[in-house]
Order: C-alpha cells, then sequence, then structure tokens
C-alpha cells in the first residue's frame, strides 16, 4: 500500500471519529467530549514516532552498511544527517504532544508506536534512503490533509510548519535518489546541518525561537 | 405577512456564516496571490540574467541547467496563482491583478551573477514558505487552508533545493538537465482541486537488494 494513503487514513480517521463524536451526542458540543483536533494531532504524532523509530534503524544501517554496499562511502555524511533529522522528527512529536495535552487530550505513548520495514526492504543504503523518501512523502500528505480536518487556526498552522519540513527532507532524498543533485564531496561534511536546517518553517511556540526557516539569516549577495 | 416576507427576504440577502467566513479570508489568499505574481517576475528577470550571465562568472557552466530549472519553479508558481485566483473568486472576492505586482531587484549588494540570482530565489522561497505558513492564523475556511499548506510545502521544496545549490553543499546532478521538470516533482503536495496533483501520485521508490 502507498505509504501515502496509510498515514493520511489514520490522521482523517481520527477526524472523522471526533467529529461523529461531537455530532450524535445529545448535549451540545462544546460541552461534551474531547477536542475534536485532538484525535487528528495524535495522528500526526503517531506518524512521528514511527518516523524516529524508522531513523534509528536506517542510522544503525548507514553506521554499519552490508558488506559490499556500493554506498558505503556516505556512510560518515549519512549517519549524522539521519540522526539530525530524527531530532527534527522529535522536535515535531514533542510539540505536537504538548499542544494534545494543552487541548485536554492524551498524546499516544511513544512506546505503543512500533515501526516495522516494508516489505521486500533489505538492508542496504540505497534502500534506507528510498524508504526515507517514501515516508516523508507520506507524512508531506498526511499533515496536509491534517490541515483540512483541524478546527483551530493555530493547530493548522502547526500542522503546516511541521509539514513544511517533511517536503524538505522528502525532496532532498528524492533529488539525490533521481540523481537531480549530487553532494559535493568537498563541503559537504562541513555543511551537515545545513542540510534542512531547521525544524519548522515558522517560528513554533513550544520550540526553540531559532529552530525554524523564519529565524534563518537570508543569503548574503556578493559581487563575483 | 408582508413584513415576514421583507424579513425573510433580507436574510436571504445575508451571507451565510461560511460565506462570511470565506470572504474574510479574501485579503489573505490576495497578499498570497501577490507573492506568486512577484515570485513569477523574480524568476523572469533571474532567467535574464541566467540566459547570458556576465563574462567570466565562474557557474556560468551551470547556468543552462539553472535556466531550467527557474522555467520550472516558475511554472509552478503560476500554477499556484491559478488555484488562489479560483479560491478567491470562489468566496466572492476579486483576485488583485498581477500587472499590480512588479517585481524590483535588489539594491547593492546585488549584482547580476548566477550566484547571487540562485541566492535571491532561496531567499525569496523561503520568505514565501514562511508567509504560508504565517498566513494559516488568518484563514478561517478550512478548505482554503488546506491549498495554502499545499503550495506552503512546495515554496519549501523550492527553497531547500536552491539553499544548498546556493552553499554548494550539492551540485547538479547528472540527470538534471534531462529531468529538471522532476526537481520538486509536483506544484503541489496534495491534490486540492481540480487539475492541481500532489505528491499523492508521485510513485513511492521501490527496494532492490544488494547485488
Amino acid at each position: 500500500m502507498n505509504d501515502a494513503h496509510s498515514l493520511s487514513r489514520r490522521a482523517l480517521l481520527g477526524a472523522t471519529a471526533a467529529g461523529g463524536l461531537v455530532a450524535c451526542g445529545s448535549d451540545p458540543p462544546a460541552m461534551t467530549g474531547p477536542n475534536p483536533d485532538v484525535m487528528p494531532l495524535n495522528g500526526l504524532l503517531t506518524a512521528e514516532y514511527e518516523a524516529i523509530k524508522a531513523y534509528m534503524t536506517g542510522v544503525g544501517i548507514f553506521a554499519a552498511p552490508p558488506m559490499g554496499d556500493p554506498q558505503a562511502a556516505l556512510s560518515l555524511a549519512l549517519v549524522p544527517i539521519g540522526t539530525n533529522w530524527m531530532n527534527q522528527h522529535r522536535q515535531h512529536a514533542t510539540v505536537l504532544a504538548s499542544t494534545i495535552r494543552a487541548l485536554g487530550g492524551t498524546p499516544v505513548e511513544e512506546a505503543s508506536v512500533t515501526f516495522t520495514a516494508p516489505a521486500m526492504f533489505t538492508n542496504s543504503i540505497a534502500n534506507v534512503l528510498k524508504l526515507a523518501a517514501n515516508k516523508e512523502k507520506a507524512a508531506a500528505v498526511a499533515y496536509n490533509r491534517t490541515v483540512r480536518q483541524l478546527s483551530s487556526q493555530a493547530n493548522r498552522q502547526l500542522a503546516a510548519n511541521i509539514e513544511g519540513d517533511e517536503t524538505q527532507h522528502f525532496i532532498v532524498l528524492y533529488a539525490l535518489l533521481k540523481q537531480l543533485a549530487a553532494p559535493n564531496v568537498a563541503t559537504l561534511v562541513a555543511n551537515i546541518g545545513e542540510i534542512v536546517p531547521k525544524s519548522f518553517v515558522a517560528t513554533q511556540a513550544g520550540a526553540m525561537a531559532n529552530d525554524s526557516l523564519e529565524a534563518q539569516m537570508d543569503l548574503m549577495y556578493a559581487m563575483m | 405577512m408582508l413584513a415576514g416576507l421583507t424579513a425573510t427576504l433580507a436574510a436571504a440577502s445575508r451571507p451565510s456564516e461560511a460565506q462570511a467566513q470565506g470572504m474574510g479570508d479574501v485579503p489573505a489568499l490576495n497578499a498570497l496571490l501577490t507573492a506568486e505574481y512577484l515570485a513569477i517576475g523574480a524568476y523572469n528577470a533571474g532567467a535574464g540574467i541566467l540566459m547570458s550571465p556576465p563574462m567570466g562568472d565562474p557557474l556560468a557552466s551551470i547556468a543552462p541547467v539553472a535556466l531550467q530549472v527557474a522555467a520550472h519553479f516558475r511554472q509552478q508558481h503560476q500554477d499556484h496563482a491559478a488555484r488562489l485566483v479560483t479560491l478567491i473568486q470562489a468566496a466572492q472576492g476579486t483576485p488583485v491583478s498581477q500587472a499590480a505586482a512588479v517585481f524590483s531587484p535588489p539594491g547593492p549588494p546585488f549584482t547580476g551573477t548566477v550566484l547571487n540570482v540562485i541566492r535571491l530565489a532561496a531567499n525569496k522561497e523561503k520568505a514565501a514558505a514562511v508567509a504560508y505558513t504565517k498566513t494559516h492564523a488568518s484563514i478561517s475556511q478550512q478548505s482554503a487552508a488546506e491549498v495554502i499548506a499545499a503550495i506552503g510545502g512546495v515554496e519549501t521544496q523550492h527553497f531547500i533545493v536552491l539553499y544548498l545549490l546556493a552553499r554548494g553543499v550539492v551540485i547538479p546532478g547528472m540527470a538534471l538537465g534531462m529531468n529538471a521538470n522532476d526537481l520538486v516533482p509536483r506544484s503541489f503536495v496534495a491534490e486540492v482541486g481540480a487539475g492541481t496533483m500532489g505528491l499523492d501520485s508521485v510513485m513511492d521508490f521501490t527496494y532492490a537488494p544488494l547485488m
């Protein structure tokens, strides 16, 4: 199954169930039931925890690729990149969990979320990169679909803020796998932290003030 | 009875709450539409430099492929503008005119070099991505919010590709010249209306065993 459909469906089912609970009750919606945004946000939080576990597995393969892996030389760069991105997903999860609590909900437990490698997956650096690309694309689409389900503007902004990070993860992997871009070996290791430099697009409450593209200095122009 | 009929007609002529919310979104949507028109203008200006980089430009060799990418990104901004126009009109609003959005290149120290064009594009795409994200605080219609998210997530893709190229972290890949339109493969993150293909239509990568 396409990852985008399974992740998106999980989030949408959460939103639909919440809406149904509110619509069917005989009491005024405002008086009973959880905040309707809790379930879709928990769907996204589940996806973040799964991403963290997927990156843990992937970084492990980067650090110790199988014998004969043709891309073993990239290991030195891929381990810190994978670790950075895993930490960005951790930031996303932290803000989602605190948002859910603030809404009076209970965040899903990280321990309850498991990652299972898909069918046909075998350990290699290329397969890890492909898996990450597929998952990031699915996450971006899921976040986008969830925006429509969220009732509060702040929560929709939060979802969009994280979605913009997943899309960056996706396109970097996609461009490399499709050979549309290639790493500049001479500068790569010194610039590991620049490969998707921030966890959020805009400054996000509950996250570090400088962990957003909004806080990032513009590139400076120079004479030739 | 006449008073009742008058009251009914008056009520019918007032916008519904949903319609009022949609109309309330129009100024924010028009601000984003202006940004898209400015982006198109910026890519047009950049294309002029990429078509004829200055003598001695150290990145002149990548100008042709950069021009292809610029054309592709510009088309995606046109797709965004078209979708925003539809959204604004559906909300009974009047879209801003493209002629009113005039791009002016930055002043010194900006000079017309390939690297400066890439840097300018990266800066503008970052600003656009941030603007799209923050606009959610002003948008009441959830359906409009979905469209904005679908576009904002493309500006972020534009940004990171340009940023990494400008920083020298990546170089054009061997397949870019033949497949420039595949760099940021869709104009929207998810399908958000007729003619808006999203990343959900991009095939997953398939796994292969080590040979």
